[in-house]
């Protein structure tokens, strides 16, 4: 893929498991959304991009989004923060809070064990103990709690707003990071990711090419004060279309409102998805849906795999207790939507993306 | 008679856990597993003993009474082989560790008696992580309490040949055990919390 000058790009990244959003405005600077790994690198893909585009990181990059706390959204983030020392670091305003903490310094400090997976905990810890550090060493670090309808970032024509969290969403979620606190009083255990995810941060990318709409993992809610309805119904939010949506919560269900397609979207908005291989994430029936209100959806990788046949003893001592194996897929997807001005769209895909 | 067993075997269940998870890294796998089946073996006699015990005759009872007394002797016999596990002869037993996978527990199916988890070779840690939907009944009952979302297991598939070079093949998943979180390390959370909360608020940027 080659660098565009002069256009605005939105890039999705996506191994499998998490996902990563980098937008390019027209003055050259960039945001970073949420952070996944390379898994042929070990490294944050979109560091890795930006590095191989000779993107000045130190400087370019103006605001970095942490969406919300779970690891296929948070891995490698803290190194994305150590690069880029002049970003804007911006967090939802519910992980900054003292439930979603004492949870942070329970879990995950530096000084406790932690295993492999955390949902995300210990890549926050990451970030803390380095806020910490440089808290010591500099001034020159800032931070941002996001909540719904803020202007975060401008400069000249180029706007990101917040859209959520909302006040009754963030609620909701510090009663849940109580539960999940009181859930290792007994037996010290992995921290899944949880089934809402009412605290993430859509945004709304504004630019004089087009908008963008970067649905996070926020889900729909039966609450009209929470989730995508408290989004769509808010009158204190931009209310201009956009043309790229990067699809909220991996495609699902959980995900969809009608109302973010046909008062959010442009028609035939350019959808990109990330897959979510541990449940399946975009389902079939996800996609049918989807197509329902645009032509152009994108997928950064295949669906899952079968994985290699057993040797015999142990096929034979694990019938009937395997009930279903599937590959959890390591490459990572890369779809890169070009703006090159408001009435012409290009899309670029590495060999991992898919276009349904 | 009862409380004794259940006491006895508690402590020797605790045994076990505190030295499955102190140290099983520094222990040979064969030896644990080894271990283990010993402890299963224990489970399903003590199980018996003590159903048997509530009709039976007074001779019957002596009888029962005696196995039950070799059971705790048994009992301290293995606590005491535990112990000193480290010096027993590896050349008696052993076993031949064909897979070795971690997993996490990331949802539980109890209508459909299964659960899913996320699967990663401990042996082959080139092979790609597995998702996979596993039959709960592999769980032992002695990890029931241990059994829920979020927790991590490890599954070993093996030869084992015993002393008299009799080869079985065995597949066991051990639920891991980790003390919980205590309220003494909750205050000290609440407390850096509150602290980074204080610290912070000069670096927060308003528009």
């Amino acid at each position: 893929m080659n660098r565009d000058n002069d256009v605005v790009e939105f890039s999705l990244f996506g191994p499998g498991i998490g996902e990563s959003i980098l937008v390019k405005f027209q003055s050259e600077k960039w945001i970073i959304v949420d952070s996944c790994i390379n898994p042929e690198t070990n490294q944050p893909a979109a560091l890795e991009y930006l590095l191989s585009l000779g993107v000045d990181v130190e400087n370019d990059i103006e605001l970095i989004v942490i969406s919300h706390w779970h690891d296929d959204h948070i891995r490698g983030i803290t190194k994305i923060i150590e690069t880029c020392p002049n970003a804007t670091i911006a967090f939802s305003a519910a992980l900054l809070k003292e439930e979603f903490l004492q949870l942070v310094f329970a879990l995950a400090d530096e000084s406790t064990i932690v295993d492999k997976q955390t949902s995300g905990l210990k890549e926050i810890s990451k970030v803390i103990a380095n806020i910490n550090r440089y808290h010591e060493t500099s001034n020159n670090w800032k931070l941002k709690l996001v909540t719904d309808d803020n202007r975060i970032y401008f400069n000249n024509d180029d706007e990101v707003w917040s859209l959520s969290p909302s006040p009754a969403s963030i609620a909701q979620s510090l009663l849940s990071f109580k539960e999940l606190l009181d859930n290792q009083k007994n037996n010290r255990k992995i921290v899944v990711k949880p089934k809402q995810n009412d605290c993430s941060v859509a945004l709304h990318v504004a630019t004089n090419k087009g908008n963008i709409l970067l649905g996070s993992d926020l889900e729909d809610s039966k609450d009209k004060n929470c989730g995508w309805k408290a989004v769509v119904n808010s009158k204190t939010r931009p209310q201009g279309k956009c043309k790229i949506y990067k699809v909220a919560h991996h495609g699902s269900i959980t995900g969809h409102y009608d109302a973010t397609w046909t008062n959010m979207l442009e028609n035939d908005a350019y959808s990109a998805i990330t897959t979510f291989n541990r449940k399946h994430l975009p389902l079939k029936e996800d996609i049918a849906r989807i197509k329902k209100f645009t032509s152009n959806i994108f997928c950064t990788t295949t669906p899952l795999i079968k994985p290699k046949k057993m040797d015999k003893t142990t096929k034979k001592l694990t019938d009937g207790v395997i009930l279903e194996r599937e590959v959890l897929k390591k490459s990572l997807g890369h779809i890169k939507i070009i703006l090159e001005d408001p009435n012409s769209i290009s899309v670029d895909m590495n060999e991992s993306a898919v276009k349904y | 008679m009862s409380a004794l067993l259940t006491a006895s075997r508690e402590e020797f269940v605790s045994s076990f856990d505190s030295f499955e998870t102190a140290e099983i890294a520094r222990l040979s796998k064969t030896k644990f597993l080894n271990s283990l089946e010993e402890l299963n073996n224990l489970d399903e006699y003590y199980n018996k003993a003590s159903t048997t015990t509530k009709s039976i005759s007074p001779e019957k009872y002596v009888t029962n009474h005696s196995k039950v007394e070799n059971f705790l002797e048994s009992i301290n016999e293995k606590m005491s082989l535990m112990n000193t596990l480290k010096l027993v002869n590896s050349k008696t037993v052993f076993a031949e560790l064909l897979h070795k996978w971690e997993g996490t527990i990331i949802d539980i199916d109890s209508d459909n008696n299964c659960f899913t988890a996320i699967i990663r070779d401990i042996k082959d840690k080139s092979k790609p992580d597995e998702k996979m939907k596993i039959s709960s009944s592999a769980i032992m009952d002695i990890d029931s309490d241990v059994f829920e979302t979020g927790a991590i297991f490890y599954w070993t598939i093996s030869y084992m040949t015993n002393e008299s070079g009799t080869k079985t093949k065995q597949s066991k998943i051990r639920v891991r055990r980790l003390k919980g979180i205590s309220s003494k390390e909750i205050s000290a959370a609440k407390l850096k919390a509150a602290n980074f909360l204080a610290k912070i608020k000069t670096l927060l940027v308003h528009e």
